[in-house]
């Protein structure tokens, strides 16, 4: 694809996630005319609730789900490439169960514990996922093939999935409820203070996920070529993982694990951009995981259904579709 | 040390620094209890253990102060402020603040519906969690008009606002509900019902008046209750010639949950004068037992309470294909979780008529009048 080609896909590619914020934020549950949400975005004179809905709610929203979609499609990129595996995601690492696992013990296991948590859910997801990456890292420095790390995520991830059943099987139906809705995702039960923590979070994230980028495109070429090529690869391999911990890890501990929107993504972004390198890769997935979160919190508010079912039946027709046209894997 | 152990050790530092900071702004509340003047006993409980009415000499605002409102708190204080007269609420001490009386109210759970209902307050209720899971017929018949909120977790809180709710009735489980930090930066007040924690059916009922103060109908609520308890303990202090055993639930897959001896239901059975089964629980909470522990347990019973899905004994006896049982099987309605929250004597009532058919000491209704439980044939 052309410069110019490029050019075209990416000023579209913003006029399009710019374009789904402002419906967004123009749509809900209320009706609220169009002139009325204009005025209280630019802070005119209108009804105190209805700028109440369009700042507090509608925004801050819409905000949450434009950082999320490319905090995941991000991370679930660089996963892609680290394990040079096309079904790699943001969770493989085992953040999304670490991050369960508190919410688990917080919402399930408090009795069991003779403990009461007086963290909140955003904070027991953290430690969750702070456990994870703290047992990931250990090991990722004593490893040499990466593919041990990826087994090893895939096992950890079951083991506290295992323990997490154990948790749901003994609890008391409310909390299983609380907990079941958690897993289910939601990106409107973010604060304005909460929001500014997201956003430093992820754009932090962002940030290193930028100096990836090289390390990103020489590993393309293999473990044993990039080593040949001088590339530091147990310090690559460690900021990567620290970008994807803030991006995935951040966004579970505030919205729960949404699923597939890091899988299916970065896919979508190579199918628009026909390219392999990461300089064009990030920005292109980090936009589409945008546009499609914004557009499948759009089509949830309109269904009154949970988020992550939404993503689902979006992101898994792509990643049918990443199967099927994949060479190795179709017969 | 080496590169890789400092970015981990990074990585973890910054991930500290953000989880404090994302803990520090859910405690923009003052915390310090300082409603200190607030000591007259406007009402304290006769049964209930989770809430109190306080109010101050000289002033007619009142606080309802809610004591360890989620299973596993300790020492757990949340009081609502109830403004009268433009009496300003104290500095601190206070997790929210209403005008005397709370007209439009929003319930997060079915039993708030049924409290408020007995305290007079029905026609208050302007949205609820769940609407089709709600028995009420005033609330069903105005479903037109009544908002819908969603679920504790992911709630719709753009309805929620546009219902100009005056407070929110929500509630905790094992912690804090995940709804407070959002409501607070909304302005919209809220207040813990803790009910479903009290384990004696008299004490949640007594939870009436706590919604009445906040619904402006106390005196109502409480001359409501006064019937409940006399009623109540009338049915329980007869004399029984029997003490039929009673078997509880029905299986999930193949594990079979009991409550504890000393829960809601194993109370309501006691004072009935019928004899919980299983006596092997005592922990506070239901505990699954194994299926051979279950099959046994339900031969031994003479009254088997089901509260499953299956409303005829084909359809218990499908569900359940293990298990032998010679006695009657009662089910119970959804209504027995609402507005059995506030009708403890019924339920009683309902009880003693399945646990003693032969005896009409005390008991008006046979077992072709039960309010909350049917026989399965």
């Amino acid at each position: 694809m052309s410069a110019f080609k490029l050019r075209i896909v990416f000023a579209s590619l913003i006029a399009a996630t710019l374009a789904l914020m402002l419906l967004d934020i123009a749509i809900g549950a209320v009706d609220i005319p169009m002139s009325d949400v204009w005025k209280s975005l630019t802070g005119g004179n209108v009804d105190p609730s209805t700028s109440l809905i369009v700042r507090h709610i509608r925004l801050i929203k819409a905000t949450v789900a434009l950082l999320c979609g490319m905090a995941l499609s991000v991370s679930g990129l660089q996963m892609q490439t680290l394990f040079r595996n096309p079904l790699a995601g943001p969770y493989v690492l085992g953040i999304s169960s670490g991050a369960s696992l508190g919410v688990a013990i917080m919402l399930l296991g408090s009795a069991w514990l003779g403990i009461s948590s007086p963290l909140g859910i955003v904070t027991a997801a953290w430690i969750g996922a702070a456990s994870v990456l703290l047992a990931i890292s250990a090991v990722s420095t004593r490893i040499k093939d990466i593919m041990v790390l990826l087994i090893l995520g895939i096992m950890l991830s079951s083991a506290i999935s295992a323990i997490v059943q154990m948790l749901q099987y003994l609890s008391h139906e409310d909390a299983l409820k609380s907990f079941v809705i958690w897993t289910m995702g939601s990106l409107g039960e973010v604060t304005g203070p909460q929001l500014a923590i997201l956003a430093a979070a992820v754009s932090a994230g962002l940030l290193v996920a930028i100096a990836t980028i090289k390390p990103l495109d020489i590993l393309l070429l293999g473990e044993q070529y990039a080593r040949t090529m001088g590339l530091n690869l147990r310090r690559s391999r460690m900021i990567i993982i620290l970008s994807t911990t803030l991006l995935a890890g951040t966004v579970t501990a505030f919205c729960g694990p949404i699923g597939f929107i890091g899988l299916a993504m970065p896919h979508v972004a190579r199918a628009i951009t026909r390219r392999a390198d990461h300089r064009v890769l990030l920005p292109a997935s980090a936009l589409v995981g945008a546009i499609v979160l914004i557009g499948c919190d759009l089509v949830s508010k309109l269904l009154v259904l949970p988020i992550n079912s939404i993503t689902a039946l979006v992101g898994i027709p792509v990643v049918i579709w990443v199967v099927l046209s994949n060479k190795s894997f179709s017969a | 040390m080496n590169l890789k152990t400092n970015t981990g050790i990074a990585a973890i530092l910054l991930m500290a620094w953000i989880l404090i900071s994302a803990h520090g702004c859910t405690k923009n509340r003052p915390s310090a209890p300082s409603a200190d003047g607030y000591t007259e006993h406007v009402y304290t409980p006769l049964y209930a253990s989770g809430f109190r009415i306080l109010g101050a000499k000289g002033l007619e605002s009142t606080i309802l102060e809610v004591t360890d409102p989620w299973q596993g708190a300790d020492s757990v204080v949340r009081r609502l402020f109830i403004s009268r007269n433009g009496e300003q609420a104290p500095h601190d001490g206070i997790m929210s603040a209403i005008t005397f009386p709370a007209r439009r109210v929003v319930c997060m759970s079915s039993s708030h519906v049924a409290l408020l209902d007995a305290s007079g307050a029905i026609d208050r209720i302007v949205g609820v969690s769940g609407l089709d899971y709600i028995s009420n017929p005033r609330i069903q018949a105005g479903r037109d008009t009544i908002g819908d909120v969603g679920f504790d977790g992911n709630l719709n809180y753009e309805l929620l606002l546009s219902l100009r709710p005056d407070i929110v009735l929500i509630y905790g489980v094992n912690g804090a509900s995940p709804m407070e930090n959002k409501l607070d930066e909304l302005g919209i007040p809220y207040m813990y019902i803790g009910e479903y924690l009290e384990q004696s059916p008299l004490g949640r009922a007594e939870w009436m008046i706590a919604l009445g103060e906040i619904a402006g109908t106390r005196k109502e609520a409480e001359k409501a209750f006064a019937v409940i308890p006399e009623e109540y303990n009338r049915i329980r202090d007869t004399e029984w010639t029997d003490t039929p055993t009673v078997m509880l639930n029905t299986p999930y897959g193949d594990s079979w949950f009991m409550p504890s001896t000393d829960s809601y239901t194993a109370a309501l059975i006691k004072d009935a004068g019928g004899r919980y089964v299983y006596s092997g629980n005592n922990s506070g909470q239901s505990l699954p037992v194994d299926m051979e522990t279950a099959a046994i347990l339900t031969a031994q019973s003479q009254i088997w309470l089901t509260g499953s899905q299956a409303t005829t004994i084909e359809g218990l006896h499908s569900s359940t294909p293990k298990i032998r049982f010679s006695g009657m099987a009662y089910n119970n309605t959804a209504d027995l979780w609402e507005s059995g929250v506030a009708c403890p004597h019924i339920i009683l009532k309902d009880l003693a008529a399945i646990f003693h058919p032969d005896s009409t000491a005390g008991i008006n209704d046979t077992a072709a009048t039960l309010r909350y439980y049917y026989l399965l044939h």
